[in-house]
Protein backbone atom coordinates (compact mmCIF):
# COMPACT_ATOMS: atom_id res chain seq x y z
CA UNK A 1 0.00 0.00 0.00
CA UNK A 2 2.77 2.36 1.02
CA UNK A 3 4.77 1.45 -2.10
CA UNK A 4 1.69 2.06 -4.24
CA UNK A 5 1.18 5.46 -2.63
CA UNK A 6 4.85 6.33 -3.18
CA UNK A 7 4.60 5.26 -6.83
CA UNK A 8 1.53 7.44 -7.24
CA UNK A 9 3.36 10.44 -5.78
CA UNK A 10 6.25 9.87 -8.20
CA UNK A 11 3.79 9.64 -11.12
CA UNK A 12 2.05 12.85 -10.12
CA UNK A 13 5.34 14.62 -9.69
CA UNK A 14 6.41 13.42 -13.15
CA UNK A 15 3.27 14.93 -14.65
CA UNK A 16 3.93 18.12 -12.75
CA UNK A 17 7.50 18.16 -14.03
CA UNK A 18 6.11 18.11 -17.56
CA UNK A 19 3.69 20.90 -16.73
CA UNK A 20 6.45 23.06 -15.30
CA UNK A 21 8.68 22.41 -18.34
CA UNK A 22 5.80 23.24 -20.72
CA UNK A 23 4.83 26.38 -18.83
CA UNK A 24 8.39 27.68 -18.68
CA UNK A 25 8.91 26.92 -22.36
CA UNK A 26 5.70 28.78 -23.20
CA UNK A 27 6.81 31.80 -21.14
CA UNK A 28 10.30 31.75 -22.63
CA UNK A 29 8.76 31.92 -26.11
CA UNK A 30 5.95 34.37 -25.32
CA UNK A 31 7.73 37.00 -23.22
CA UNK A 32 10.39 38.01 -25.79
CA UNK A 33 7.66 38.22 -28.42
CA UNK A 34 5.64 40.62 -26.28
CA UNK A 35 8.64 42.50 -24.88
CA UNK A 36 11.46 42.26 -27.47
CA UNK A 37 14.89 41.99 -25.89
CA UNK A 38 16.61 43.62 -28.84
CA UNK A 39 19.49 41.16 -28.90
CA UNK A 40 21.99 41.93 -31.67
CA UNK A 41 21.67 39.81 -34.80
CA UNK A 42 25.15 39.75 -36.37
CA UNK A 43 25.12 39.03 -40.09
CA UNK A 44 26.82 35.70 -40.73
CA UNK A 45 29.08 35.12 -43.72
CA UNK A 46 26.64 32.48 -45.07
CA UNK A 47 23.73 34.92 -45.24
CA UNK A 48 25.98 37.62 -46.72
CA UNK A 49 27.04 35.16 -49.40
CA UNK A 50 23.40 34.34 -50.15
CA UNK A 51 22.60 38.05 -50.49
CA UNK A 52 25.65 38.63 -52.70
CA UNK A 53 24.74 35.67 -54.93
CA UNK A 54 21.21 36.98 -55.45
CA UNK A 55 22.52 40.51 -55.91
CA UNK A 56 24.96 39.20 -58.50
CA UNK A 57 22.24 37.80 -60.79
CA UNK A 58 22.79 39.31 -64.22
CA UNK A 59 20.37 41.46 -66.22
CA UNK A 60 17.72 39.37 -68.01
CA UNK A 61 18.66 36.13 -66.23
CA UNK A 62 16.08 33.44 -65.49
CA UNK A 63 15.64 32.20 -61.93
CA UNK A 64 13.81 28.94 -61.20
CA UNK A 65 12.62 28.51 -57.61
CA UNK A 66 10.97 25.47 -56.04
CA UNK A 67 9.24 25.79 -52.68
CA UNK A 68 9.29 22.62 -50.63
CA UNK A 69 8.64 23.20 -46.95
CA UNK A 70 5.00 22.87 -45.92
CA UNK A 71 3.24 25.02 -43.36
CA UNK A 72 4.57 23.07 -40.39
CA UNK A 73 8.00 24.72 -40.62
CA UNK A 74 6.68 28.05 -41.83
CA UNK A 75 8.13 29.96 -38.87
CA UNK A 76 11.58 28.52 -39.50
CA UNK A 77 11.96 28.76 -43.26
CA UNK A 78 9.20 31.30 -43.98
CA UNK A 79 11.26 34.41 -43.09
CA UNK A 80 14.07 33.35 -45.47
CA UNK A 81 11.58 32.53 -48.21
CA UNK A 82 9.82 35.88 -47.91
CA UNK A 83 13.11 37.80 -47.87
CA UNK A 84 14.41 35.88 -50.91
CA UNK A 85 11.24 36.51 -52.89
CA UNK A 86 11.29 40.20 -51.96
CA UNK A 87 14.89 40.51 -53.08
CA UNK A 88 14.31 38.65 -56.35
CA UNK A 89 11.18 40.65 -57.12
CA UNK A 90 13.21 43.83 -56.62
CA UNK A 91 15.70 42.54 -59.19
CA UNK A 92 12.86 41.54 -61.53
CA UNK A 93 11.92 45.21 -61.56
CA UNK A 94 15.43 46.62 -61.71
CA UNK A 95 17.17 44.13 -64.02
CA UNK A 96 14.31 42.45 -65.89
CA UNK A 97 15.07 39.10 -64.33
CA UNK A 98 12.55 36.37 -65.14
CA UNK A 99 11.30 34.61 -62.01
CA UNK A 100 9.70 31.17 -62.31
CA UNK A 101 8.19 29.71 -59.16
CA UNK A 102 6.79 26.24 -58.62
CA UNK A 103 5.94 24.06 -55.66
CA UNK A 104 6.72 20.48 -54.72
CA UNK A 105 3.52 20.06 -52.71
CA UNK A 106 -0.02 21.38 -52.51
CA UNK A 107 0.77 23.32 -49.32
CA UNK A 108 3.87 24.80 -50.92
CA UNK A 109 1.79 26.13 -53.82
CA UNK A 110 -0.39 27.95 -51.28
CA UNK A 111 2.74 29.31 -49.59
CA UNK A 112 4.04 30.70 -52.89
CA UNK A 113 0.74 32.39 -53.66
CA UNK A 114 0.60 33.85 -50.15
CA UNK A 115 4.16 35.22 -50.27
CA UNK A 116 3.72 36.77 -53.71
CA UNK A 117 0.34 38.28 -52.87
CA UNK A 118 1.06 39.52 -49.34
CA UNK A 119 4.78 40.17 -49.12
CA UNK A 120 6.11 41.05 -52.57
CA UNK A 121 5.78 44.28 -54.45
CA UNK A 122 4.52 43.25 -57.88
CA UNK A 123 3.32 46.70 -58.92
CA UNK A 124 4.48 47.60 -62.39
CA UNK A 125 5.32 43.99 -63.18
CA UNK A 126 3.42 41.88 -65.66
CA UNK A 127 2.44 38.37 -64.70
CA UNK A 128 3.58 35.96 -67.39
CA UNK A 129 6.22 38.34 -68.70
CA UNK A 130 8.23 39.13 -65.58
CA UNK A 131 7.24 36.34 -63.22
CA UNK A 132 5.10 33.25 -63.23
CA UNK A 133 3.71 30.89 -60.61
CA UNK A 134 3.41 27.33 -61.95
CA UNK A 135 1.74 26.03 -58.80
CA UNK A 136 2.17 22.46 -57.66
CA UNK A 137 3.96 20.09 -60.02
CA UNK A 138 3.32 16.63 -58.57
CA UNK A 139 5.77 13.78 -58.98
CA UNK A 140 8.53 14.49 -56.48
CA UNK A 141 11.96 13.84 -57.95
CA UNK A 142 10.46 12.91 -61.33
CA UNK A 143 8.99 16.43 -61.50
CA UNK A 144 12.33 17.99 -60.54
CA UNK A 145 13.93 15.98 -63.33
CA UNK A 146 11.13 16.84 -65.76
CA UNK A 147 11.39 20.61 -65.41
CA UNK A 148 15.07 20.54 -66.31
CA UNK A 149 14.99 17.89 -69.04
CA UNK A 150 11.80 18.74 -70.91
CA UNK A 151 10.17 21.79 -69.39
CA UNK A 152 7.51 22.21 -72.06
CA UNK A 153 6.17 18.68 -71.70
CA UNK A 154 6.40 18.50 -67.93
CA UNK A 155 4.67 21.80 -67.21
CA UNK A 156 1.45 22.21 -69.11
CA UNK A 157 -0.17 25.14 -67.32
CA UNK A 158 0.51 27.69 -64.60
CA UNK A 159 -1.46 27.61 -61.34
CA UNK A 160 -4.34 29.50 -62.95
CA UNK A 161 -4.65 26.91 -65.69
CA UNK A 162 -3.18 29.09 -68.43
CA UNK A 163 -1.31 26.90 -70.96
CA UNK A 164 2.39 27.70 -70.85
CA UNK A 165 2.37 28.21 -74.63
CA UNK A 166 0.38 31.38 -73.87
CA UNK A 167 2.88 32.61 -71.24
CA UNK A 168 5.48 34.72 -73.10
CA UNK A 169 8.38 34.35 -70.65
CA UNK A 170 8.23 30.54 -70.81
CA UNK A 171 8.33 30.16 -74.59
CA UNK A 172 12.10 29.75 -74.75
CA UNK A 173 12.50 27.57 -71.67
CA UNK A 174 13.22 24.07 -72.90
CA UNK A 175 15.44 22.62 -70.19
CA UNK A 176 17.78 23.47 -67.34
CA UNK A 177 20.19 24.99 -69.87
CA UNK A 178 17.94 28.06 -70.15
CA UNK A 179 17.89 28.55 -66.39
CA UNK A 180 20.61 30.83 -64.98
CA UNK A 181 20.03 30.37 -61.26
CA UNK A 182 18.28 27.55 -59.43
CA UNK A 183 16.86 27.91 -55.94
CA UNK A 184 14.73 25.98 -53.52
CA UNK A 185 13.59 25.79 -49.94
CA UNK A 186 13.57 22.55 -48.05
CA UNK A 187 12.65 21.01 -44.75
CA UNK A 188 14.20 17.63 -45.46
CA UNK A 189 17.11 15.99 -47.32
CA UNK A 190 18.14 17.89 -50.43
CA UNK A 191 19.71 14.98 -52.33
CA UNK A 192 16.94 14.83 -54.94
CA UNK A 193 17.50 18.48 -55.90
CA UNK A 194 21.24 17.96 -56.12
CA UNK A 195 20.89 14.83 -58.28
CA UNK A 196 18.68 16.61 -60.80
CA UNK A 197 19.93 20.19 -60.79
CA UNK A 198 23.62 20.15 -59.85
CA UNK A 199 24.73 18.59 -63.21
CA UNK A 200 23.83 21.88 -64.93
CA UNK A 201 26.64 23.60 -62.99
CA UNK A 202 24.61 26.75 -62.39
CA UNK A 203 24.39 28.62 -59.06
CA UNK A 204 22.03 26.88 -56.63
CA UNK A 205 20.45 28.81 -53.74
CA UNK A 206 19.02 27.05 -50.70
CA UNK A 207 16.67 28.18 -47.95
CA UNK A 208 17.00 25.41 -45.37
CA UNK A 209 15.39 24.57 -42.04
CA UNK A 210 18.09 25.15 -39.39
CA UNK A 211 18.05 21.57 -38.15
CA UNK A 212 18.68 20.34 -41.72
CA UNK A 213 21.74 22.48 -42.48
CA UNK A 214 24.23 19.94 -41.05
CA UNK A 215 22.76 17.33 -43.42
CA UNK A 216 23.51 19.56 -46.41
CA UNK A 217 27.09 20.37 -45.45
CA UNK A 218 28.76 18.01 -47.98
CA UNK A 219 26.95 19.82 -50.82
CA UNK A 220 27.63 23.25 -49.33
CA UNK A 221 31.29 22.56 -48.65
CA UNK A 222 31.86 21.33 -52.21
CA UNK A 223 30.16 24.42 -53.65
CA UNK A 224 27.30 22.48 -55.24
CA UNK A 225 25.01 24.66 -53.13
CA UNK A 226 26.30 28.14 -53.87
CA UNK A 227 24.75 29.85 -50.86
CA UNK A 228 22.18 29.06 -48.19
CA UNK A 229 19.95 30.58 -45.53
CA UNK A 230 20.22 28.94 -42.13
CA UNK A 231 16.60 28.68 -40.94
CA UNK A 232 14.97 31.40 -38.90
CA UNK A 233 18.24 33.04 -37.91
CA UNK A 234 19.37 33.26 -41.53
CA UNK A 235 15.95 34.69 -42.40
CA UNK A 236 16.28 37.38 -39.72
CA UNK A 237 19.76 38.26 -40.96
CA UNK A 238 18.54 38.49 -44.54
CA UNK A 239 15.69 40.77 -43.45
CA UNK A 240 18.26 42.98 -41.74
CA UNK A 241 20.46 43.16 -44.87
CA UNK A 242 17.46 44.04 -47.02
CA UNK A 243 16.30 46.61 -44.49
CA UNK A 244 12.85 45.06 -44.37
CA UNK A 245 12.36 43.58 -40.91
CA UNK A 246 9.63 40.96 -40.65
CA UNK A 247 8.66 37.64 -39.13
CA UNK A 248 12.24 36.40 -38.67
CA UNK A 249 13.35 39.48 -36.73
CA UNK A 250 10.25 39.31 -34.53
CA UNK A 251 10.95 35.74 -33.47
CA UNK A 252 14.73 35.76 -33.18
CA UNK A 253 14.76 36.85 -29.51
CA UNK A 254 12.36 34.02 -28.65
CA UNK A 255 14.63 31.59 -30.50
CA UNK A 256 17.63 32.74 -28.49
CA UNK A 257 15.77 32.41 -25.20
CA UNK A 258 14.50 28.92 -26.07
CA UNK A 259 18.04 27.79 -26.86
CA UNK A 260 19.23 29.21 -23.54
CA UNK A 261 16.37 27.55 -21.66
CA UNK A 262 17.17 24.16 -23.19
CA UNK A 263 20.88 24.57 -22.35
CA UNK A 264 20.09 25.46 -18.74
CA UNK A 265 17.85 22.39 -18.56
CA UNK A 266 20.63 20.19 -19.97
CA UNK A 267 23.09 21.52 -17.39
CA UNK A 268 20.61 21.04 -14.50
CA UNK A 269 19.89 17.46 -15.58
CA UNK A 270 23.59 16.71 -16.11
CA UNK A 271 24.58 18.04 -12.66
CA UNK A 272 21.67 16.17 -11.05
CA UNK A 273 22.60 12.89 -12.77
CA UNK A 274 26.30 13.24 -11.82
CA UNK A 275 25.31 13.87 -8.19
CA UNK A 276 23.06 10.83 -8.18
CA UNK A 277 25.88 8.70 -9.57
CA UNK A 278 28.27 9.97 -6.92
CA UNK A 279 25.74 9.02 -4.26
CA UNK A 280 25.42 5.60 -5.90
CA UNK A 281 21.70 5.95 -6.62
CA UNK B 1 -1.62 -18.42 -65.03
CA UNK B 2 -2.33 -15.71 -67.58
CA UNK B 3 0.79 -14.48 -69.40
CA UNK B 4 0.04 -10.90 -68.32
CA UNK B 5 0.02 -11.87 -64.65
CA UNK B 6 3.44 -13.46 -64.75
CA UNK B 7 6.01 -11.95 -62.42
CA UNK B 8 8.54 -11.60 -65.22
CA UNK B 9 6.23 -9.24 -67.14
CA UNK B 10 5.99 -6.88 -64.15
CA UNK B 11 9.77 -7.02 -63.63
CA UNK B 12 10.26 -6.23 -67.31
CA UNK B 13 8.02 -3.16 -67.01
CA UNK B 14 10.26 -2.01 -64.18
CA UNK B 15 13.70 -2.91 -65.52
CA UNK B 16 13.45 -1.92 -69.20
CA UNK B 17 12.48 1.75 -68.63
CA UNK B 18 15.10 1.98 -65.89
CA UNK B 19 17.84 0.69 -68.20
CA UNK B 20 16.65 2.99 -70.93
CA UNK B 21 16.87 6.03 -68.62
CA UNK B 22 20.42 5.12 -67.61
CA UNK B 23 21.36 4.58 -71.26
CA UNK B 24 19.94 7.96 -72.24
CA UNK B 25 21.69 9.72 -69.33
CA UNK B 26 25.11 8.50 -70.41
CA UNK B 27 24.70 8.62 -74.19
CA UNK B 28 22.09 11.31 -74.84
CA UNK B 29 20.38 8.96 -77.32
CA UNK B 30 16.59 8.87 -77.09
CA UNK B 31 16.22 11.98 -74.94
CA UNK B 32 12.68 12.63 -76.19
CA UNK B 33 11.53 9.17 -75.18
CA UNK B 34 13.30 9.57 -71.88
CA UNK B 35 11.39 12.81 -71.23
CA UNK B 36 8.17 11.04 -72.11
CA UNK B 37 9.00 8.32 -69.58
CA UNK B 38 9.59 10.92 -66.88
CA UNK B 39 6.26 12.50 -67.86
CA UNK B 40 4.56 9.14 -67.37
CA UNK B 41 6.14 8.85 -63.93
CA UNK B 42 4.66 12.23 -63.00
CA UNK B 43 1.23 11.18 -64.28
CA UNK B 44 1.44 7.90 -62.39
CA UNK B 45 2.42 9.68 -59.19
CA UNK B 46 -0.69 11.87 -59.57
CA UNK B 47 -2.80 8.72 -59.64
CA UNK B 48 -1.34 7.69 -56.29
CA UNK B 49 -3.19 10.65 -54.74
CA UNK B 50 -6.42 9.26 -56.18
CA UNK B 51 -5.63 5.84 -54.75
CA UNK B 52 -4.78 7.45 -51.40
CA UNK B 53 -8.06 9.39 -51.41
CA UNK B 54 -10.01 6.26 -52.30
CA UNK B 55 -8.26 4.26 -49.55
CA UNK B 56 -9.06 6.90 -46.92
CA UNK B 57 -12.73 7.02 -47.96
CA UNK B 58 -13.01 3.23 -48.02
CA UNK B 59 -11.44 2.75 -44.59
CA UNK B 60 -13.41 5.45 -42.82
CA UNK B 61 -16.74 4.76 -44.49
CA UNK B 62 -16.38 1.13 -43.39
CA UNK B 63 -15.54 2.36 -39.87
CA UNK B 64 -18.69 4.47 -39.83
CA UNK B 65 -20.86 1.71 -41.30
CA UNK B 66 -19.67 -0.80 -38.70
CA UNK B 67 -19.43 1.85 -35.94
CA UNK B 68 -15.99 0.43 -35.30
CA UNK B 69 -13.64 1.88 -32.66
CA UNK B 70 -13.53 5.63 -32.60
CA UNK B 71 -15.84 5.98 -35.60
CA UNK B 72 -16.98 9.57 -34.79
CA UNK B 73 -13.46 10.67 -35.76
CA UNK B 74 -14.03 8.99 -39.13
CA UNK B 75 -17.14 11.13 -39.57
CA UNK B 76 -15.10 14.27 -38.83
CA UNK B 77 -12.36 13.17 -41.24
CA UNK B 78 -14.72 12.37 -44.11
CA UNK B 79 -16.68 15.61 -43.58
CA UNK B 80 -13.51 17.75 -43.45
CA UNK B 81 -12.06 15.97 -46.48
CA UNK B 82 -15.23 16.44 -48.55
CA UNK B 83 -15.67 20.03 -47.41
CA UNK B 84 -12.09 21.03 -48.20
CA UNK B 85 -12.14 19.28 -51.57
CA UNK B 86 -15.51 20.78 -52.43
CA UNK B 87 -14.42 24.30 -51.47
CA UNK B 88 -11.25 23.97 -53.56
CA UNK B 89 -13.29 23.43 -56.70
CA UNK B 90 -16.39 25.51 -56.02
CA UNK B 91 -15.59 28.44 -53.72
CA UNK B 92 -11.98 29.64 -53.70
CA UNK B 93 -12.35 32.35 -50.98
CA UNK B 94 -13.76 29.68 -48.63
CA UNK B 95 -10.92 27.32 -49.48
CA UNK B 96 -8.39 30.08 -48.80
CA UNK B 97 -10.07 30.89 -45.48
CA UNK B 98 -9.95 27.27 -44.32
CA UNK B 99 -6.36 26.92 -45.50
CA UNK B 100 -5.15 30.04 -43.70
CA UNK B 101 -7.28 29.97 -40.57
CA UNK B 102 -7.74 26.26 -39.87
CA UNK B 103 -5.22 24.13 -41.72
CA UNK B 104 -2.14 26.36 -41.34
CA UNK B 105 -2.46 26.96 -37.56
CA UNK B 106 -3.21 23.28 -36.98
CA UNK B 107 -0.13 22.05 -38.86
CA UNK B 108 2.06 24.64 -37.12
CA UNK B 109 0.66 23.58 -33.72
CA UNK B 110 1.36 19.92 -34.53
CA UNK B 111 4.98 20.78 -35.28
CA UNK B 112 5.12 23.03 -32.22
CA UNK B 113 4.10 20.10 -30.01
CA UNK B 114 7.34 18.40 -31.03
CA UNK B 115 9.26 21.22 -29.34
CA UNK B 116 7.38 20.74 -26.07
CA UNK B 117 7.78 16.96 -26.11
CA UNK B 118 11.45 17.30 -27.06
CA UNK B 119 11.94 19.53 -24.01
CA UNK B 120 10.51 16.92 -21.62
CA UNK B 121 12.36 14.10 -23.42
CA UNK B 122 15.56 16.09 -22.99
CA UNK B 123 14.84 16.57 -19.30
CA UNK B 124 14.57 12.80 -18.88
CA UNK B 125 17.25 11.75 -21.34
CA UNK B 126 20.10 14.28 -21.19
CA UNK B 127 21.99 12.48 -18.45
CA UNK B 128 25.74 12.16 -18.61
CA UNK B 129 26.23 8.45 -18.07
CA UNK B 130 29.66 8.18 -19.69
CA UNK B 131 32.32 10.16 -21.56
CA UNK B 132 30.63 9.82 -24.96
CA UNK B 133 27.29 11.08 -23.63
CA UNK B 134 29.08 14.04 -22.06
CA UNK B 135 30.85 14.85 -25.32
CA UNK B 136 27.58 14.67 -27.25
CA UNK B 137 25.85 17.03 -24.84
CA UNK B 138 28.72 19.54 -24.88
CA UNK B 139 28.70 19.53 -28.71
CA UNK B 140 24.91 20.04 -28.67
CA UNK B 141 25.30 23.06 -26.37
CA UNK B 142 27.94 24.62 -28.62
CA UNK B 143 25.86 24.05 -31.73
CA UNK B 144 22.74 25.51 -30.13
CA UNK B 145 24.62 28.61 -29.06
CA UNK B 146 26.16 28.82 -32.54
CA UNK B 147 22.69 28.85 -34.09
CA UNK B 148 21.17 31.46 -31.76
CA UNK B 149 22.37 35.08 -31.80
CA UNK B 150 22.55 35.06 -28.00
CA UNK B 151 25.51 32.65 -28.16
CA UNK B 152 27.68 35.09 -30.06
CA UNK B 153 26.53 37.92 -27.81
CA UNK B 154 27.61 35.92 -24.74
CA UNK B 155 31.00 34.81 -26.05
CA UNK B 156 32.31 34.99 -29.66
CA UNK B 157 34.03 31.64 -29.11
CA UNK B 158 30.66 29.87 -29.30
CA UNK B 159 30.44 30.90 -32.95
CA UNK B 160 33.98 29.72 -33.72
CA UNK B 161 33.71 26.36 -31.97
CA UNK B 162 30.10 25.73 -33.08
CA UNK B 163 31.05 26.60 -36.66
CA UNK B 164 34.02 24.24 -36.51
CA UNK B 165 31.81 21.42 -35.21
CA UNK B 166 29.34 21.99 -38.04
CA UNK B 167 31.93 22.40 -40.78
CA UNK B 168 34.50 19.76 -39.87
CA UNK B 169 33.34 16.71 -37.85
CA UNK B 170 29.71 17.04 -38.97
CA UNK B 171 30.62 17.44 -42.64
CA UNK B 172 32.93 14.44 -42.48
CA UNK B 173 30.18 12.26 -41.02
CA UNK B 174 27.56 13.56 -43.43
CA UNK B 175 29.88 12.85 -46.36
CA UNK B 176 30.13 9.25 -45.22
CA UNK B 177 26.35 9.08 -44.83
CA UNK B 178 25.80 10.60 -48.29
CA UNK B 179 28.24 8.17 -49.91
CA UNK B 180 26.66 5.30 -47.96
CA UNK B 181 23.20 6.27 -49.19
CA UNK B 182 24.49 6.51 -52.78
CA UNK B 183 26.03 3.02 -52.53
CA UNK B 184 22.72 1.78 -51.09
CA UNK B 185 20.80 3.24 -54.04
CA UNK B 186 23.27 1.63 -56.45
CA UNK B 187 22.92 -1.73 -54.71
CA UNK B 188 19.12 -1.46 -54.87
CA UNK B 189 19.41 -0.60 -58.55
CA UNK B 190 21.54 -3.67 -59.27
CA UNK B 191 19.15 -5.86 -57.25
CA UNK B 192 16.23 -4.44 -59.24
CA UNK B 193 18.04 -5.13 -62.53
CA UNK B 194 18.60 -8.73 -61.48
CA UNK B 195 14.96 -9.10 -60.48
CA UNK B 196 15.89 -9.59 -56.81
CA UNK B 197 14.22 -6.42 -55.59
CA UNK B 198 10.53 -7.29 -55.57
CA UNK B 199 9.08 -5.03 -52.89
CA UNK B 200 7.16 -3.16 -55.60
CA UNK B 201 5.48 -6.45 -56.53
CA UNK B 202 4.26 -6.94 -52.98
CA UNK B 203 7.25 -9.16 -52.05
CA UNK B 204 9.43 -8.71 -48.99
Amino acid sequence: MAAEKKEKIIKISSVNQDRIIFLLLFLVIAIPMIVPLGLPVPISSTTSKFYDTVEGIQEGATVLWCTSMGFSIWYNTGPGEIATFRHIFRLVRERHIKFIVFAEGAEDAAIDRRIIAEHCDTSGLTYGEDYVDLGWIPGGEAALAGVVTDFQSTVETDYKGTPISQIPMLKDIKSGEEIDVFGFSSGSMIDRFMRQWAPFRKPILLNMIAIGVPLCMPYIEKGMVTAYINGQRGGAEYEKILGQLGMGSSFIDAQSMVHLYIIIMIIVVAVWSINRRKKGI
Amino acid sequence: MSVLRRREIAILFYVVPMLFLVFEYFTGIGSESSSALIGWAIILSTFTYLIGGFAIFRLHILNIAKQKGEWPYSVILITSFALFLGLAYTYQPGYKWVLENVYTPLTIIMFGFVGFYAATALFRGARIRNFNAGLLIICAIFLMLYNAPIGEAMWPGFKTIGGWLKDVPNTGVMRAVTIGVAIGILATFVRALLGLETSYLGGK
